[in-house]
């Protein structure tokens, strides 16, 4: 009998051991240790993806230095080093393969009847002379943007790195200084031509029928014709998009923060690129796309013939009702300048 | 020829006006953005 109790009791106490351990284990012991459930939550991607930036205290006087990292630099940088390189790659390479085509194919327009031997007065001298300001500022900034943009992997590699720093310094300074007789410029052309330059009924004709371009019909036009109308929206709107946020750029945290900066040079290269590859356009066809169109800008005189042609209506308010349409005078006869 | 070359001296003439104005109205950026405690 004294046996069992014995042997009771030492089984009891047994129990009473395993419940004491039971109850005494703690709790996070229970879960699976194979998970820390810490690890991916102080990540430093998270952390960035989370903060709008990481800064400290500082006691220089700018206090925008405190900001060590601001993570949407990161998209920034990656916009302007690989998708604005591709941007302008394919606005500028293919607007260039699209003309060769075009030329390839269509020739220069020629002007149908010959020249006349009269002349109608295009452009003053005022006017050409703010049309070539604006434009030799343009060649000087297209070239130095596209060193910011294209710079690195294209003409470092060729003339090596201490050539490509002070070219590159040399063209900044181009870039900006030259900015202001180009924003000049873009304002007086939107001034001097904005009378020329509203829409009319017209140009839906002129655009439906291909602008001359495609088929044999020249559709009549006035001074400027569809065309001619949105290279100036393009030039004004353009320019005045490059230029805002140009001088956004050159005047750091004047107006704007760094994010603001990041938006407007995202908004300035594609502004700039896109400007450049129409521009590219205009300069083919008023060179060797078309005949006796570089003389409007050239010495501001145009043939009648070559008028008649593309802005009948034109010839009509110069010369008088029924000039515009009317048969032009015979190859070769040689008539005074009007 | 002539208004192109007019364009050109006007372009460098205002370039070189603005390029003045801007050297008078902005500082370095050695004096701008440190203390005497600080000096680059």
């Amino acid at each position: 009998m004294t046996a069992v109790l014995v042997s009771l009791r030492g089984a009891a106490a047994a129990l009473a051991l395993i419940v004491l351990a039971g109850v005494a284990m703690p709790a996070g012991a229970q879960q699976p240790t194979s998970v820390n459930p810490t690890a991916s939550s102080v990540t430093e991607e998270q952390l960035l993806r989370e903060l709008q930036r990481v800064q400290g205290r500082i006691t220089i006087p700018d206090s925008r230095e405190s900001v060590l990292i601001q993570p949407a630099g990161q998209d920034w940088r990656h916009f302007h080093q690989v998708t604005l390189r591709w941007i302008g790659a394919i606005a500028i390479l293919g607007m260039l393969a699209l003309l060769v085509v075009f030329y390839l194919s269509r020739g220069m327009v020629k002007i149908e009847n010959g020249r006349s031997g009269r002349t109608l007065t295009r452009f003053n001298a005022a006017e050409r002379a703010v049309h070539w300001m604006t434009a030799s500022c343009f060649v000087v900034l297209a070239l130095s943007g596209l060193n910011i943009t294209f710079g690195r992997p294209v003409l470092l590699p060729l003339i090596g790195a201490e050539a490509f720093a002070a070219w590159s310094q040399w063209a900044k300074y181009a870039h900006n200084y030259l900015s202001f007789p180009f924003t000049l410029g873009v304002v007086v052309m939107l001034l001097m031509w904005v009378a020329w330059n509203l829409p009319t009924r017209g140009d839906l004709e002129w655009i439906k029928q291909g602008g001359g371009m495609v088929g044999g019909k020249h559709p009549p036009a006035g001074r400027f014709n569809a065309g001619q109308k949105l290279i100036y929206w393009i030039v004004v709107l353009g320019g005045g998009a490059v230029a805002v946020t140009g001088y956004l750029l050159m005047f750091p945290f004047y107006a704007t923060d760094i994010a603001g900066m990041q938006l407007a040079q995202t908004i300035h290269g594609i502004a700039a690129l896109l400007f450049v590859a129409v521009m590219l356009a205009h300069i083919y066809i008023g060179t060797i796309g078309m005949e006796g169109a570089f003389e409007a800008m050239g010495t501001g005189q145009v043939d009648v013939n070559w008028a008649r042609q593309h802005h009948a209506e034109w010839v009509e308010q110069e010369l008088g009702p029924g000039r515009g349409a009317a048969a032009s005078p015979a190859r070769g006869v040689a008539r005074p300048a009007e | 020829m002539r208004s192109f070359i007019l364009g050109c001296i006007a372009a460098l003439a205002i370039a070189v006006v603005a390029a003045l104005a801007l050297d008078a109205v902005q500082e370095p950026v050695d004096t701008a953005f440190t203390t005497v405690g600080v000096r680059l």
